[in-house]
């Protein structure tokens, strides 16, 4: 506990606090622009990030991630325009409660909701996280294996409706981090003898590439939503709107933190699901889709406990759950941290203070989203036209930032055009990136298991658990995908 | 679904399968190009791994052409939007090396807003010029290196 009071406190110097505060600022901006959702906002901004300190980035980027959250329920509740998948559950009972004139007490609830989820989820990272690393702390290759086979496995399954369309976007994912010049045999893999492709393909480009050029193309597809002129003049709620969205925030806590710690369980599925079961058990199921209060609490509290215990098993495993998490794990490989137990031991003073910004990061967008909404609403009547070459330039000149290369810019390009391809024809892209995150260590756990001896595989009652996680992880997809339906 | 989305949604699932099985087919060739032609002590991992990916993407393709067909692309007026942003992202990706920041964002911004966004041809190009300056100002402040093009001698930064 002395642990994370002194990371909160580090979390409040003035540079960490700025830092923090600048991420929620502009991640909210991003996030309240129509189409940017948070895993694009984190992949355009990414590159500017890199210039700051280790905390100072680290602590960026998380209240990026948080402010573009925050945005997106901001204009999914006025405008329906959801920034993000795990928004649109937030639209479906915001927007009705901005059309009876409860637009006030919508924004209120929706943010107070993830306040407390996100501190919630705060305190329960702070106190599993050194228990979880210290257990990781025994893991060899077998184990790594085998989580990282769970790992794709249950991405793969729970990502999209179709398991078998997972699994081979999660191979074509592995294939291409195989790309290049392979540094443990030093033999150069599917570079057909150029020297460009011996580099690979840089993550940040790649996720450039993907989440945000993807979505900026998407835009011109849809309708982005007109906004009518919205008055907002009653922002807190009554007493019993109050109390029943707090007591669907608790229950969607309690339900998507646990979960949020499983890859796979990405904010977007965790806030379907915490959203149908308030549902299912609610005494007034009629009232859903009707303007709920409990609807907009359960689907923004699910968001952010998820987006936490997302964090947990980055944090101590270094194993990203999502791509945002994906993200984030690159981040810190810029600066040759690599997230896992040992950072917990070795940057102790890193990880506490970073774990401490999550905290100051959710009071700041409490205290920054509310008296704004207006400036909010402005910025996300931006015209698409003025928009999109202004984001599109903006991931092009962060594709080129990060190694100052041309080659860097075509790859970006490339990923935009595959992204919004695969997007457009139904393809997840989640387990695209985890198992581009992952690769790496699956073979070099793969192939240090074959060093040793397959046998050793045995001996390691743990690689058994995470084979038995993997076909439980198939089984209930299934099922969950049911209970969405 | 109707008869012309069966078949627009077939043309797409096949070319689907075309496409994942061509590379299935080629990381498969490069990992057996590694074990029977390279001569190095880890040919046999490095080419081994390469034979299962390329391998496990040909079995799940395959599973997934016996897979029913369902409705997985629709035409719509976007597309015709999309294929010019596109088509305007690639020229300016094209154009940076060359004209460097300045001049290719002016271009490109002020193109998009005249073809996508309708406005007329002077606003469009005084809001571009705004944006490419006040971007590359900011991206300097910021120490990001940017392209300067063959033209950087004449432009003042």
């Amino acid at each position: 506990m002395d642990a994370f009071l002194a990371g909160i406190l580090a979390a409040c110097s003035p540079q960490n606090l700025a830092f923090a505060f600048m991420g929620c600022l502009i991640g909210t901006i991003v996030g309240v622009l129509p189409g940017i959702g948070a895993v694009s906002a984190v992949a355009i901004l990414f590159p500017f990030t890199v210039y700051l300190p280790p905390e100072g980035m680290i602590i960026a980027l998380i209240s990026i991630y948080y402010g573009s959250m925050y945005g997106g329920s901001t204009t999914a509740i006025l405008m329906k325009v959801p920034g993000e998948v795990s928004s649109i559950v937030t639209a479906i009972d915001g927007y009705e409660m901005t059309k009876q004139g409860r637009a006030g007490p919508a924004l209120a609830i929706a943010a107070i909701a993830s306040f407390l989820a996100g501190i919630i989820g705060t305190i329960l990272v702070a106190t599993l996280g050194p228990s979880t690393a210290r257990l990781a702390l025994g893991f060899g290759p077998a184990e790594y294996l085998g989580l990282s086979i769970f790992s794709l496995t249950a991405i793969a399954a729970l990502s999209g409706r179709s398991l078998l369309r997972g699994a081979i976007i999660a191979v074509v994912g592995l294939i291409l981090v195989s790309v290049g010049y392979d540094e443990a045999a030093g033999l150069a893999r599917l570079t057909f003898g150029t020297t460009a492709l011996q580099q690979g393909f840089n993550i940040v480009p790649v996720m450039i590439g993907l989440f945000g050029l993807g979505e900026m193309l998407r835009i011109y597809e849809e309708e982005t939503g007109h906004f009518s002129k919205v008055r907002i003049e009653k922002l807190m709620p009554s007493r019993e709107e109050c109390a029943l969205g707090l007591a669907a925030g608790a229950r969607a806590t309690a339900l998507s933190f646990p979960l949020g710690l499983l890859p796979g369980m990405l904010p977007s599925v965790l806030s379907f699901l915490a959203y149908t079961l308030e549902k299912h058990f609610s005494k007034t199921p009629e009232k859903f889709g009707k303007g709920a209060v409990a609807g907009v609490a359960a689907a923004e509290a699910s968001n952010n406990a998820a987006a936490m215990g997302n964090l947990l098993p980055l944090m101590a495993l270094g194993v990203p759950t999502g791509p945002t998490m994906a993200l984030i794990l690159g981040a810190l490989t810029v600066y040759g941290l690599a997230p896992g137990p040992m950072l917990f031991i070795a940057q102790a003073d890193f990880v506490w203070t970073v774990i401490g910004s999550f905290f100051v990061a959710n009071v700041i967008l409490l205290v920054l989203n509310l008296p704004l909404v207006g400036v909010w609403v402005r910025i996300a009547a931006i015209p698409k036209a003025i928009l999109t070459p202004a984001v599109m330039v903006l991931c092009l000149v962060g594709a080129f930032s990060v190694r100052n290369s041309m080659f860097d810019l075509w790859v970006c390009v490339v990923f935009g055009f595959l992204g919004w391809l695969l997007t457009r024809a139904k393809w997840p892209l989640a387990p695209l990136v985890l198992a581009y995150v992952l690769g790496p260590m699956l073979e070099s756990s793969a192939r240090q298991v074959i060093e040793l001896s397959p046998l050793v595989l045995l001996e390691r009652p743990l690689f058994w658990m995470f084979i038995v996680l993997a076909a439980l992880s198939l089984w209930f997809s299934r099922r969950l995908w049911r209970a969405i339906e | 679904m109707s008869d012309e989305q069966t078949v627009r949604s077939r043309l797409v699932k096949n070319a689907e399968i075309g496409i994942l099985l061509l590379l299935g087919a080629v990381v498969t060739g490069d990992g057996i190009r590694f074990v029977l032609v390279t001569r190095h002590l880890r040919a046999l991992e490095v080419g081994g791994y390469q034979i299962l990916l390329g391998l496990l993407l040909i079995i799940l393709t395959l599973f997934y052409a016996l897979k029913p067909l369902a409705e997985n692309w629709r035409i719509s007026e976007g597309n015709r939007n999309t294929a010019i942003g596109y088509g305007l992202l690639v020229a300016y990706a094209a154009s940076l090396h060359g004209l460097g920041y300045i001049i290719s964002t002016l271009i490109v911004v002020a193109a998009y807003m005249r073809l996508l966004g309708g406005y007329r041809m002077a606003s469009s190009l005084a809001v571009a010029a705004i944006f490419a300056t006040a971007s590359a100002w900011l991206w300097t402040t910021l120490m990001i290196s940017l392209p300067r093009g063959y033209f950087s001698t004449w432009i003042f930064w």
